[in-house]
């Protein structure tokens, strides 16, 4: 038999939270087509369910360092090279994240889909196949799945994006983040084959052994090029950041809470294993490059979130921002080597878990706003919100100072580890562009707080919906995003630990 | 109990403002008391740290410290610790904070709950920044800080308090952010002798930073610390944040926050950065007596009494950084002295002008005049902490200007005498727009705000008063036992500092 036909044996443990995920969406696909089964909450509960499974499964596989789909080649020496599917800490960690991320979104779905009418199973089915999608890329060792799994990732966000099918604002949100999401995978599949070219791999371990033996041609540094720019679109980097507000403003706001923190840590997540896996020592060129998209990224969504006046527009040219500062971490990582770089990759993952929370729980405080067909999303809609919610207002208050980065939060603490990270590096420039670019930060943050907190509410005041599930949610953001500024060891060491198979 | 001493003193105000979260909103009267109780608790378990810090053998270490892991694996400590310099900077703050809290009674009447807390979070973070010895644990009270204080300033202010609020916030952070990235690079520096720490005091024992950087890294500092304090030119939110404020907030904010920038030079920028200081002080000297005269000169012109004490604030704050730069143990003890005084007066005037205010509801001085026959006793505490503010002998002032403009005179560097004589210009003119508002508000013909009754204070604000005047007198009688205490601490954060050794040699005390 040929010796390409010859398919290697599946380690199951290595895809079993993908699989979780991807079969707990297949059952609430036939679940939803029940009808005796097809009542309210049941989708969100099969999906909860699902979500905790998959949680637990992680949990167990910690420190297995599982792998899959290898080459024939690949012994269990020199797993997980090789490898396509890499279930180490790193991926694991990652995993989790994307679980939480996705409990917090159901949890904020649940009230603003009844209301808006659109509750329905085949939403938490797209949310669970995007989360599969997440989870390969965090796991990836091998470009194609990198592509397979934004793309697994994308599709369902395409639709998520314009699940409010009535709103023309949605729609136009979908849209537009098709075709320029289509754009993005054009690019990421060029650079891919461009990779593919220049090293005869798609393998991350592959191109580290071709790179260490002929240097960086120009056919590899263009490849590179075209696959920073494909996945930075789905991070908002400038200058591929133009989709951003748009999108997150059409788009419903749980929609939006998920892809502004889902869809970027995972991005994240894949540029680590392809910086660190595949270009561990990547040319001073690429790191200057780098480096001034993460200084521009944080200048333009700082400075262009000044002037928002919807508050899901001022959160998505703050996500904008917020890419700049991983980037910085992700810049850092690839610089460095040894401890350094551990730190790095560590800052980068203590800051995906800060700001999944901090932004998870500032948009769980914006969905309560509103009322059918009217989303209330103005700034000035929170006037006087401390005194008719008041600890709604804290916590909003206490998401922005940690989006600004002010202690004792935890954003202040993944700031400082972020920027400590690239410092020590040797790149300190950045560490003072973005800390300067907070400052800028802080102006838009405080507009929210002082509209909530220093103006009276005005005649009509928007309506606000009661909803036990994303009060639960944003009780429990608020609560991390304290309890881990004031203790962040305990979120420090779980990033120490994850540093596994990654680090070549 | 020794250890947990500081700890229990810095987060007791946070006790209390839990505490205060569940007393129902609607009871003012009760939130009153009760913050009132805890401030005045803070002050009764701050006050035998004056007693049993030990200065008899001159020991200048930091004394009840408890030092605890806190970030293991960056290596950041939770460590607090006190010495003769925060030593009387959180006796101010205890002191002054149940006066404040007195102060409002009448003055704040909407979401009082909201604002006992605030002003309670607010004494744990400036009390944390004062006693903090690891550096991270420093930077995170010194912004947290920002917090209470934005909203105190925000919700409760006057007219254009927004603008004030964002304003305070911004410049304080904008200047923090480069300190911030300057304690960084001391931490990886650590590393070279060492693991990586966040430490003070095994910074200044082991860290030896080459001079290029130490300038940088002492620009850094420096920029966070002068707009806290604020010199010239970095002053300017001082009048809006001091004008929009309320009473107890421009009593807090001038009496205890700017003392925390004056108190961040002393306590980080000399012991870390000898050499930077040396080359600085020809700077930082010449802006404190720009800072001296400008603000006297404007202060002069101001017809918000309000606004005129703000500026008179940045003129006083000019002699601190003056004393503190001079390197001299006289200028040095002058110095910190005079921020202990410049809480009191300062603090003590936004109080009475908050009284005036309450009653007229203005504060423009054309619209008072012969107030002394309306308000006799108001104007015989005006005047005491007049004099106190300018300086005049018996009073606390006088003590720590004197010792300033005398220590300052006697400096090895020779350009600091002829600022030395200007900054004595300084005390000349606080003399003059000082007793020119006292002469135009509370002399001559009777004037009162149109269908305004003036009637004089009350027993609550005489007790809000009288204790900080006994501290006036207490200072400008018998300063011993405040110089005493400071003394040795003193010397302990220029002992790295050339200059300052050969002074302290020439003159001795």
């Amino acid at each position: 038999m040929n010796e390409l036909l010859k398919l290697p044996g599946v380690d199951w443990w290595a895809v079993a939270p993908a699989l979780a995920i991807t079969l707990t969406a297949c059952v609430v696909m036939l679940a939803d087509l029940w009808p005796r089964l097809s009542r309210r909450g049941t989708a969100a509960a099969l999906s909860l369910v699902g979500l905790i499974v998959t949680a637990v499964l992680s949990v167990y596989l910690w420190d297995a360092d599982r792998s899959a789909f290898c080459t024939v080649e690949a012994t269990a020496d020199s797993a997980p090279y090789g490898c396509m599917l890499i279930l180490d800490n790193f991926a694991l960690f990652f995993n989790l994240v994307f679980v939480l991320v996705a409990v917090i979104t159901v949890l904020i779905s649940f009230t603003y889909m009844e209301r808006e009418d659109l509750e329905n199973g085949e939403y938490y089915v797209l949310l669970l196949f995007s989360v599969a999608g997440l989870m390969l890329m965090a796991s990836a060792g091998e470009l194609i799945i990198v592509f397979l799994g934004l793309e697994l990732l994308s599709l369902p966000l395409y639709m998520l994006a314009g699940f409010s099918r009535l709103r023309l604002q949605s729609d136009e949100s979908a849209v537009k983040y098709v075709l320029l999401g289509a754009f993005a995978s054009g690019f990421l599949l060029y650079g891919i084959a461009l990779l593919y070219g220049a090293t005869e791999t798609t393998n991350l371990a592959g191109i580290a052994t071709a790179v260490a033996q002929d240097g960086f041609s120009t056919l590899l540094l263009i490849g590179m090029g075209l696959l920073i720019v494909g996945l930075g679109f789905k991070a908002a980097l400038v200058p591929i950041h133009m989709w951003t507000p748009d999108v997150y403003e059409g788009a419903p706001t749980p929609v939006t809470a998920y892809m502004s923190v889902a869809a970027k840590t995972a991005t994240f997540a894949a540029l680590a294993r392809v910086f660190v896996g595949a270009f561990p020592e990547a040319p001073v060129e690429t790191v200057w490059v780098l480096g001034g998209v993460a200084a521009a990224t944080m200048i333009v969504g700082n400075v262009a979130a000044l002037v928002q006046n919807n508050i899901k527009r001022l959160l998505g040219y703050s996500s904008i921002a917020h890419a700049g500062y991983l980037l910085v971490g992700l810049v850092a990582a690839s610089v460095a080597t040894g401890e350094t770089r551990d730190l790095a990759i560590q800052s980068l993952l203590f800051y995906s878990v800060a700001y999944s929370f901090m932004n998870l729980g500032a948009f769980g405080v914006v969905t309560f706003l509103g009322r059918r067909g009217e989303e209330f999303a103005a700034v000035s809609d929170y006037a006087g919100l401390a005194r008719r919610r008041p600890w709604l207002a804290v916590m909003m208050a206490l998401f922005m100072f940690s989006l600004a980065g002010v202690p004792p939060t935890v954003g202040f603490v993944g700031k400082v580890y972020l920027f400590s990270a690239v410092i020590d590096a040797g790149h300190a420039w950045l560490a003072i562009v973005g800390l300067l670019t907070s400052v800028v930060s802080a102006y838009y943050y405080l507009r929210v707080v002082y509209v909530m907190y220093m103006q009276g509410p005005s005649a009509e005041p928007a309506p606000l919906s009661h909803s036990a599930l994303a009060a639960t949610a944003v009780v429990v953001s608020a609560a991390a995003v304290l309890l881990l500024g004031l203790v962040p060891s305990i979120l420090l060491d779980l990033a120490h630990a994850s540093l596994g198979a990654l680090i070549l | 109990m020794n250890e947990w001493y500081l700890t229990i003193l810095i987060f007791l105000p946070l006790v209390g403002a839990i505490i205060l979260l569940f007393v129902p909103g609607a009871a003012h009267a009760l939130l009153r008391n009760v913050a009132l109780v805890v401030s005045l608790i803070v002050f009764a378990v701050s006050a035998p740290l004056w007693f049993q810090y030990d200065f008899s053998s001159g020991a200048a270490q930091f004394q009840f410290v408890q030092s605890g892991e806190w970030v293991p694996s960056l290596g950041i400590t939770y460590k607090v610790g006190v010495d003769g310099i925060s030593l009387l900077l959180v006796l101010l703050t205890t002191f002054l904070t149940p006066l404040t809290i007195l102060s409002t009674y009448r003055a704040i009447d909407t979401r009082v709950k909201e604002f006992v807390v605030l002003l309670l979070l607010l004494e744990t973070a400036v009390l944390g920044t004062f006693l903090a010895l690891d550096l991270f644990l420093f930077y995170v009270f010194w912004e947290a800080v920002l917090i209470p204080m934005y909203f105190l300033i925000g919700v409760w202010g006057g007219e254009r308090r927004i603008y004030a609020a964002i304003k305070f916030f911004l410049y304080t952070m904008a200047g923090s952010v480069l300190m911030l990235v300057a304690i960084l690079t001391i931490y990886f520096l650590s590393g070279d002798n060492g693991a990586r720490t966040f430490d003070l005091t095994t910074l200044i024992a082991t860290v030896r930073v080459e001079s290029g950087l130490q300038l940088w890294l002492f620009a850094a500092f420096a920029l966070a610390f002068a707009v806290k304090v604020p010199m010239f030119p970095l002053h300017t939110w001082l009048p809006d944040a001091h004008v929009e404020a309320p009473t107890a907030g421009s009593a807090i904010l001038a009496a205890v926050l700017l003392k925390m920038g004056a108190y961040g030079f002393l306590r980080f920028c000399l012991p870390l950065f000898p050499e930077a200081v040396e080359t600085a002080v020809p700077l930082i000297a010449f802006l404190a007596v720009v800072g001296i005269v400008y603000g006297a000169l404007v202060a002069t012109m101001q017809r918000d009494v309000k606004k005129l004490v703000a500026y008179s604030s940045v003129s006083h704050l000019g002699f601190i950084m003056l004393g503190m730069f001079a390197l001299t143990p006289e200028a040095l003890q002058g110095s910190l002295l005079q921020m202990v005084n410049h809480g009191l007066s300062t603090g003590a005037l936004f109080l009475l002008v908050g009284m005036l205010y309450e009653r007229a509801h203005t504060r423009l001085i054309e619209h008072f005049g012969g107030v002394a026959r309306l308000m006799p006793v108001f104007a015989a505490f005006f005047l005491i902490v007049l004099f106190s503010s300018i300086g005049v002998p018996f009073t606390n002032g006088f003590v720590g200007e004197f010792l300033i403009l005398v220590g300052t005179f006697r400096a090895e560097e020779l350009f600091l005498q002829p600022l030395a004589i200007i900054a004595a210009s300084g005390v000349v003119l606080a003399a003059v727009y000082m007793l020119w508002m006292y002469q135009r508000m509370m002399q001559g013909p009777t004037r009162q705000p149109a269908g305004v009754q003036l009637s004089d204070i009350t027993r609550r604000e005489i007790a809000v008063l009288v204790p900080i005047v006994l501290l006036i007198f207490w200072i400008g009688l018998y300063p011993k036992p405040f110089l005493d205490r400071a003394g040795p601490s003193l010397d302990a954060v220029v002992r790295n500092i050339p200059v300052a050794q050969v002074q302290a040699g020439l003159g001795g005390r």
